[in-house]
């Protein structure tokens, strides 16, 4: 791979391995962008399986794929795959809000990129990301030591999969409400479920 | 599609194609300023390793020549302008903070174990703000810049906490170049620091007091090895013109892999 060439043919780029693309996109950023759509589910599933949180998926993704874009120069094809590398760097964000408790901007902020607040479709599309039904045996152990409130929250939402509007028509409650009680059992379950590991 | 998928891709690649535009600008501009660069680097004086033994009359003569090496003749020089041209704003601008700048320093040390067992607090910090701090030496001559630092991970040592602020001196330097503006590209610049609280085993200078000098409450960073600046996920020892010893060979290796490093050791 010539890394002093730029390639205008979209078709060539989008046959190009992840190594190429990486390396190409020093030269010539807008490759970049080629590499992100790749990769962008595989990166937000990934933050959703471990954050069971939507926004903090987009978020931690977010800043995952500004502070590769600026480490991209340092990047070495020997030592891993193009995809390897970038959830290295995702691992080290997901490591860095574990430790402070907060999702790091600083690469977002310094490319210029305004955060991005999910909307509802979204936000739901994230969290279909990941398919939960193999943990369900565990789950319902988990359930059984939550409050009443939110473990009903989760089983009308993961257990009989219903929509929000319906998971809040049915507990009396609003969607947002609905939401926040999923998001908070699902955060307690992770943790439940590290634990137990 | 997830549409969060689709507006994230326009946030960054607008991002990336205003970094692009950035970064053609600064490089058709560099031709000058590397000349300069080179020749402030000829200038710079060896580094030796120092024992704490002649500690309080070494903190002395750091600090005068390194005033003495702040005046300019050119009242329209900053800091800035004497700093290596071929890096990031921010940088440019800690490598003008370089405690070392003109000396050579009291502390030294061989490793990150060793810096972190002898500093007085090791952390994980984003710098808040920068203003000019309090007045030393005869006729309030010189004057010490200071840096609010956040506190988001206590690595080792005492004295703070997470979440809180502690303050960080740098100089003492001349007044006027204290009043510079020119220190803002350091604000939000996140830092693993390695921090001596001052007058914590020596006397600082314009004072003999070290009683008087702990009771500020105020850090400078041990020496020009004491903070390693996280330039976009790598490790880069800034406060150096040019790095060596270990803080050569941790450049450009991953920030986070620094720090779990360096946490490793309070162990």
């Amino acid at each position: 791979m010539d890394t002093e060439q730029t390639v205008d043919d979209p078709a060539r780029l989008r046959e190009m391995a992840d190594s190429d693309l990486l390396l190409l996109s020093v030269r010539d950023p807008e490759v970049f962008g080629v590499l992100y759509d790749r990769h962008i589910v595989a990166v937000l599933s990934f933050f959703q399986r471990r954050t069971a949180s939507p926004q903090d998926s987009a978020d931690l993704a977010a800043e995952t794929f500004a502070r590769a874009f600026q480490m991209r120069h340092k990047y070495v094809p020997t030592e891993s795959a193009g995809i390897a590398w970038v959830l290295g760097i995702a691992r080290n964000e997901l490591r860095q809000a574990a430790r402070s408790g907060r999702v790091r901007d600083r690469a977002r902020v310094r490319l210029g990129m305004s955060r991005i607040e999910l909307d509802d479709e979204s936000f739901e599309r994230i969290e279909e990301l990941v398919d939960f039904a193999p943990l369900r045996l565990e789950l319902e152990e988990a359930l059984k030591a939550m409050s009443p409130k939110i473990a009903g929250a989760l089983l009308l939402r993961i257990g009989l999969e219903l929509p929000y509007e319906e998971v809040a028509r049915r507990l009396g409650c609003s969607r947002g409400t609905a939401r926040a009680r999923v998001s908070r059992g699902l955060t307690a379950l992770a943790d439940t479920l590290e634990g137990a590991r | 599609m997830i549409p969060f998928v689709d507006q994230l891709r326009r946030e960054l690649m607008t991002g990336i194609r205003a970094a692009s535009v950035e970064s053609s600008k600064q490089k058709l501009s560099k031709g000058g300023d590397q000349i300069m660069a080179r020749t402030l680097q000829t200038m710079r004086p060896s580094r030796k390793r120092r024992t704490g033994i002649l500690a309080a009359a070494a903190v002395a003569v750091v600090v005068i020549l390194a005033v003495a090496v702040w005046p300019t003749d050119d009242p329209t020089e900053t800091p800035l302008t004497r700093a290596g041209a071929d890096a990031q704003p921010s940088v440019e601008t800690w490598g003008a903070l370089s405690p070392g700048a003109g000396a050579d320093e009291v502390e030294y040390y061989e490793g990150l174990q060793e810096m972190t067992s002898g500093a007085s607090l090791t952390v994980v910090g984003v710098v808040e703000s920068v203003e000019p701090g309090r007045f030393v030496g005869e006729g309030d001559s010189s004057q010490y810049l200071v840096a609010t630092l956040r506190v988001d991970s206590v690595l080792a040592g005492s004295g703070a906490q997470e979440g809180d602020s502690v303050s960080l001196e740098f100089g003492p330097m001349q007044p006027n170049t204290v009043e510079d503006d020119g220190w803002d590209p350091i604000v939000n610049d996140e830092g693993l620091f390695f921090l001596r609280l001052k007058g914590d085993g020596t006397p600082e200078f314009g004072t003999e007091d070290v009683e008087s000098e702990m009771a500020l409450g105020v850090y400078r960073v041990v020496s020009s090895q004491g903070l390693f600046l996280n330039d976009a996920g790598s490790a880069a020892p800034v406060l150096y013109a040019e790095p060596e010893g270990f803080p050569l060979e941790i450049s450009g290796d991953p920030f986070e892999s620094v720090v779990e490093h360096v946490s490793s050791f309070d162990d």
